[in-house]
């Protein structure tokens, strides 16, 4: 279905040139807070919008279902760990297991979904958008099987766990006007926190990936969930 | 916020977009103030005094911080305080600096009551409407959660049994169990899932002509409440850009206006932010009268 993935790429095209539009003549250059999160409701639209459009089965929709729960369930069962979560290595796997469309949608659902329990805020956008595309870049790696590589399995978990925070600060300070000096200074604190994210990714990774594989692969055959490119 | 919250999803929506939307937006001072006292009104109406103080520490060292930062780093302006290894502080970075705090914060705290008055079963009323297979695996979703935690904790009795291992000294023991116990958990949630998924097939999920339920209905006051917030919206940006409200930080802080028009524009905003809290105040006394008839 060419046409229909093409339509809903020209909507997205127009909805974020009318933004930047609006950025340049209406707010003068000024507003980056704003602009930034517009963009980042409008870039997650299309992905869902394609979902939508593909009418998916029972038996799909019940697999991405299942896996959001988990991870947000999976939270409480690492509680004792404060800041040590395995959400990112479960995206990452059911990114890599069930393709790049569901692996976006198990992303950015288990933000919101866990931001329902912890609260929602500002972040909740971002992380919808953040969590969705490494949901998602895990399906496009492993199109060709690259994530069975430790080495870039590993380096993508590393990626991640500091992806979100850089970026993060980075809107943070985009808000009052950028300066790198100051965009420094927020990051420097964070360093710490980022490592840890990091080294818990890697954990996760290390520990859960083999097995969870197995077990979505088992489930993908008994339910005859197939591959993206034998579907109709 | 008993009255506000019954109103339609869309309402509490609408609302909530238009004034996260504005606080962010309009960088005026009197602006941010009124939205400010306002989240602050509205939350404690929401949630509680006692539940707001709880929060302020946190969140007034987050001001301090965010406060601090400008000034520290950002050397713009024109009429200098003092000299910091040879950089100025400026008194227009720090009065910024103070002016994007408080908006921050205000944003918070809209969003805080965000989460108390839209409550999940608005979100996935609100997401079903544009997106079905989404509203839908939100629901999905939101009953799994308790469903594995159940079972969750029924694994955990189990493994129980002999010497605990959830309590045992060695870390790398009590990870292992951990890491076997989510390994079951998962086994048992596809496996068990599967049913539901069955169930749907069997009942005919995805053919034509299948009506859905839900409990909101769009009523007068719901039109009256849109109709409103869209009027004052578009009186707002009229007025906005009309009498060119626009501040200035950079290099000097623009005068503060006073004049007809303005007032008219900062009451205007006031009142859409009000608005929901006017209606509260109205149902309480409405209610105190109908108590004293009795």
């Amino acid at each position: 279905m060419p046409t229909k993935s093409s339509t809903s790429k020209i909507i997205t095209a127009l909805f974020l040139l009318a933004i930047l539009i609006n950025f340049i003549f209406f707010f003068k250059g000024n507003n980056y807070l704003i602009t930034s999160m517009l963009i980042a409701v409008f870039s997650c639209l299309p992905f869902y919008y394609k979902y939508e459009r593909r009418k998916p089965e029972a038996r799909e929709i019940i697999v991405v279902a299942v896996i959001c729960a988990l991870a947000v369930v999976s939270r409480l069962l690492f509680a004792f760990l404060p800041g040590f979560k395995p959400i990112i290595a479960i995206i990452i796997i059911a990114g890599a297991a069930l393709g790049k469309e569901s692996g976006f949608l198990c992303g950015s659902l288990s933000a919101l979904i866990s931001n329902m329990f912890f609260g929602q805020g500002p972040w909740s956008v971002y992380q919808m958008l953040i969590w969705g595309l490494i949901g998602y870049c895990a399906g496009l790696l492993n199109q060709k099987d690259l994530l069975d590589k430790p080495v870039i399995r590993y380096s993508y978990a590393i990626i991640c766990g500091i992806l979100f925070s850089v970026l993060i600060d980075f809107l943070t300070v985009l808000g009052s006007g950028f300066t790198m000096a100051k965009y420094i200074a927020l990051l420097i604190p964070a360093l710490p926190f980022m490592a840890y994210y990091a080294i818990s990714n890697v954990t996760f990774i290390f520990f859960l990936y083999k097995p969870f594989m197995k077990k979505l692969n088992r489930v993908k055959l008994k339910y005859g969930l197939v591959d993206e490119q034998y579907r109709v | 916020m008993r009255e506000f919250k019954t109103f339609h999803p869309f309402v509490n929506l609408l609302y909530f977009v238009a004034v996260i939307f504005f606080t962010m937006f309009l960088t005026h001072p009197i602006f941010l103030i009124l939205s400010f006292i306002t989240s602050l009104i509205f939350l404690i109406k929401a949630v509680g005094l006692s539940e707001v103080k709880s929060k302020l520490l946190y969140l007034s060292v987050f001001f301090i911080v965010l406060a601090l930062v400008n000034p520290l780093f950002v050397h713009k302006g024109a009429t200098p305080l003092f000299y910091m290894n040879g950089n100025a502080v400026t008194l227009e970075a720090c009065i910024y600096g103070i002016v994007f705090a408080l908006m921050l914060i205000s944003v918070i705290f809209w969003f805080f009551s965000f989460n108390k008055i839209m409550t999940s079963d608005k979100i996935i009323y609100v997401f079903s409407t544009f997106m079905p297979t989404i509203g839908l695996m939100i629901s999905m979703i939101l009953r799994f959660i308790p469903r594995f935690q159940t079972q969750l904790k029924k694994i955990i009795e189990m493994n129980k049994i002999g010497d605990n291992p959830y309590k045992s000294k060695s870390i790398i023991r009590r990870l292992g169990v951990i890491f076997k116990t989510f390994s079951i958990l998962v086994t048992w949630a596809f496996e068990n899932s599967i049913d539901t998924a069955n169930t749907m097939k069997a009942r005919g999920y995805g053919l034509k002509n299948r009506t859905t339920f839900h409990l909101y209905k769009f009523e007068l006051r719901d039109i009256i409440f849109i109709v409103f917030i869209v009027v004052n919206l578009l009186l707002n940006i009229y007025l906005y850009f009309s009498l060119n409200m626009r501040f200035y930080y950079y290099p000097e802080i623009s005068p503060i206006t006073i004049d007809l028009g303005s007032i008219i524009n900062y009451l205007s905003y006031f009142l859409l932010l009000l608005m929901p809290i006017i209606i509260e105040i109205k149902e309480e006394i409405r209610w105190k009268l109908l108590l004293s008839k009795i």
